[in-house]
């Protein structure tokens, strides 16, 4: 009796573990959500997506590199937001950032949010090693404090509160603003090169404390702008909810945006696949390099390799 | 030229704005087609005021120091000022009408977990992910160095300790138990087995079985032997259903088992035979069966090669 109740327990628990492992986990459930604007897990940004198409602000997925900023804003050249968030799954170095430079200064807004000093659970490993190193290269400002590991991960998630730096149209309505961290943050600040002028629009509330010096600065670009917010939740599905984030959200794109202008999201940084393109397919000089080299092999097999004979049976005994 | 430090919330005006303009106007024509704005201007000599208002430390607000010591700027940073106070100063109407109503219903149609709320599972999840701990393979640098000395010596080898103690006790608690169980088996079953009583074959009377006919006296005889053969430990069953297993599993010396012969002999003829056994056969068989039959309980088996086991 004993024996049996014990393999109906086992039993039990592996239905459950095989339950756990086949439906377990919905898309919004698992651990880490990178911050696209399809995703609906905590990290993504679909519900800023939603909120800007609800508003009839025309919005654009960004998936291959920043030389289609300009096919894609074509209609409209100036006054559009193109939203950034850092690290990604690729380091920009791959990318060609001066179509994003040029595009900018004709009069483009680039909103950087950097997990410098917040630490969502997407951002980790390998890739904060480039996080310093691409925003000096988006936004010329430097990244004091970068982390050169990830932090120790928190049970609790931990908020941070930003608050208004300034009295400034971008800041209207908005008393604070909030970011998550899944883990431990060393303090960190951020500098600013000779001979370049920022604004800081909000700084945190524990300005100075352990050498912080984080918040959001707006910088001029040419014609356009670069706002730089060294928090990457605050426009993150859970946390745009939280206090005045959705707010400054708002003021932010609303501001930044002409009459026709659209917000870009640079998925592609995330790792979104770039979608698929027959006519690009076709043109790629690969294509036709690969299949020249398998005709080449195929009457290469059909010239010396195959036998156009049978060969005799031999004669049984 | 006295400088003063101004706030931030003077600084981003409307007046300020057209003063800077009206600065940036006169620095380009001043300085002619400079395309990239390096050009460095003075402002305490082209705008006075201007210089003024930026005073002589950094703007609250604003990174950075504009004015140089001897007060002059680029074209690009006066620009760049410019752009920020009239930003600031002469905001542009914003775009379209975002509803905070629409953005409460999206945030409520997302999974709870997307809106940040914590299940239980979640909880659990997060504070053993939290207790274990992550593995990430690009801590670098002196953390990394120092965790390789310390924590051998520190949680690592206080868990190896414990695994290795508690491994010790295992196997040390095996040890215990198969002792316990194979001594608890001895004992058991000693106790259980009821000590082997000798029971005393009653006496045969010779005169009694002298004065049977032939064939009853040979089976008598044997019966006789079988049994007091039983009581010292030489057979196993005190009535065997032949003769001659009486014979096979009596475990005796050769002697002893030529005298057995000879009872089973006259025992088996005065069982199956056509004709009683002889008188010669009855007498040989009782001058062998004397042996047994003649003496009390005799020794169990084996018998000393002495032969002291035939008679006390």
């Amino acid at each position: 009796m004993k024996a049996r109740l014990c393999a109906v327990l086992l039993a039990l628990a592996a239905l459950a573990l095989l339950y756990g492992i086949t439906f377990g986990s919905t898309p919004a459930d698992r651990d880490a959500t990178r911050p696209t604007s399809f995703e609906v897990g905590a990290g993504g940004y679909s519900a800023l997506h939603e909120w800007l198409q609800s508003a009839r602000i025309g919005t654009r997925s960004l998936r291959s590199d920043y030389r289609a900023l300009e096919g894609m804003t074509s209609d409209f050249p100036t006054g559009n937001v193109l939203v950034v968030t850092l690290p990604g799954s690729a380091t920009l170095l791959s990318r060609d950032v001066i179509p994003l430079h040029l595009w900018v200064r004709r009069g483009n807004t680039l909103l950087v949010f950097a997990a410098l000093c917040d630490a969502p659970d997407w951002a980790s490993g390998a890739q904060l090693r480039s996080l310093s190193g691409d925003i000096g290269m988006l936004t010329g400002l430097e990244a004091i404090g970068t982390r050169q590991g990830t932090g120790a991960f928190l049970a609790t998630p931990e908020v941070s509160r930003w608050v208004p730096a300034l009295d400034h149209p971008m800041l209207e309505g908005v008393r604070a603003v909030e970011a998550v961290s899944d883990r431990t943050v060393p303090p960190c600040a951020i500098g600013l090169p000779p001979g370049r002028g920022a604004l800081a629009l909000l700084r945190t509330a524990d300005f100075g404390v352990g050498g912080r010096d984080d918040g959001a600065w707006v910088l001029p670009r040419g014609d356009g702008w670069v706002v730089l917010a060294s928090q990457a939740s605050p426009f993150s599905n859970r946390a745009l909810g939280r206090a005045d984030n959705a707010r400054f959200a708002s003021n932010l794109i609303r501001g930044s945006l002409a009459p026709g202008g659209v917000v870009i999201f640079d998925d592609g940084l995330q790792g979104a696949p770039e979608p698929y393109d027959m006519r690009r397919l076709l043109t790629d000089p690969r294509l036709h390099a690969s299949l020249a080299a398998l005709m080449l092999l195929w009457l290469a097999w059909i010239a010396g390799g195959t036998r156009l004979r049978a060969p005799p049976t031999p004669a049984r005994r | 030229m006295e400088l003063r430090a101004t706030t931030i919330e003077d600084a981003l005006t409307p007046q300020f704005a057209s003063q800077l303009r009206l600065c940036l106007r006169a620095a380009r024509a001043s300085v002619g087609g400079e395309p990239l704005g390096l050009q460095r201007v003075s402002l305490t000599v082209s705008c006075p005021e201007v210089a003024l208002r930026l005073g002589a430390g950094p703007l609250p607000g604003m990174r950075g120091r504009w004015l140089d010591e001897d007060g002059s700027m680029t074209l690009r940073q006066l620009g760049d000022l410019l752009r920020l106070v009239e930003a600031a100063a002469e905001p542009k109407p914003f775009v379209g009408q975002m509803s905070s109503l629409r953005l409460k219903s999206i945030i409520e149609s997302l999974d709870p977990a997307a809106r940040g709320e914590l299940s239980t599972r979640t909880r659990l999840a997060r504070w053993w992910r939290s207790l274990i701990g992550e593995f990430d393979p690009t801590q670098r640098g002196q953390e990394q160095r120092r965790r390789r000395v310390e924590w051998p010596l520190g949680l690592w080898s206080s868990v190896s300790w414990i695994a290795f103690a508690t491994a010790a006790l295992l196997v040390a608690s095996v040890l215990v138990q198969e002792i316990r169980a194979a001594l608890a088996l001895r004992i058991s079953r000693r106790r259980r087995e009821p000590r082997r009583t000798v029971q005393r074959a009653a006496p045969v009377d010779l005169a009694a079985l002298d004065a049977l006919p032939p064939r009853e006296r040979a089976g008598a005889m044997l019966r006789a032997v079988a049994a007091r053969l039983h009581e010292s430990g030489t057979i196993v069953t005190p009535d065997p259903l032949t003769p001659r297993e009486v014979q096979g599993g009596a475990r005796l010396p050769d002697p002893d088992r030529a005298a057995l012969a000879a009872v089973t002999s006259s025992a088996e003829i005065g069982a199956y035979g056509r004709e009683e056994p002889s008188a010669s056969a009855l007498a040989q068989a009782r001058r062998a069966a004397s042996r047994w039959l003649a003496t009390g309980a005799a020794r169990r088996w084996p018998w000393p090669r002495t032969g002291a086991g035939r008679a006390a």
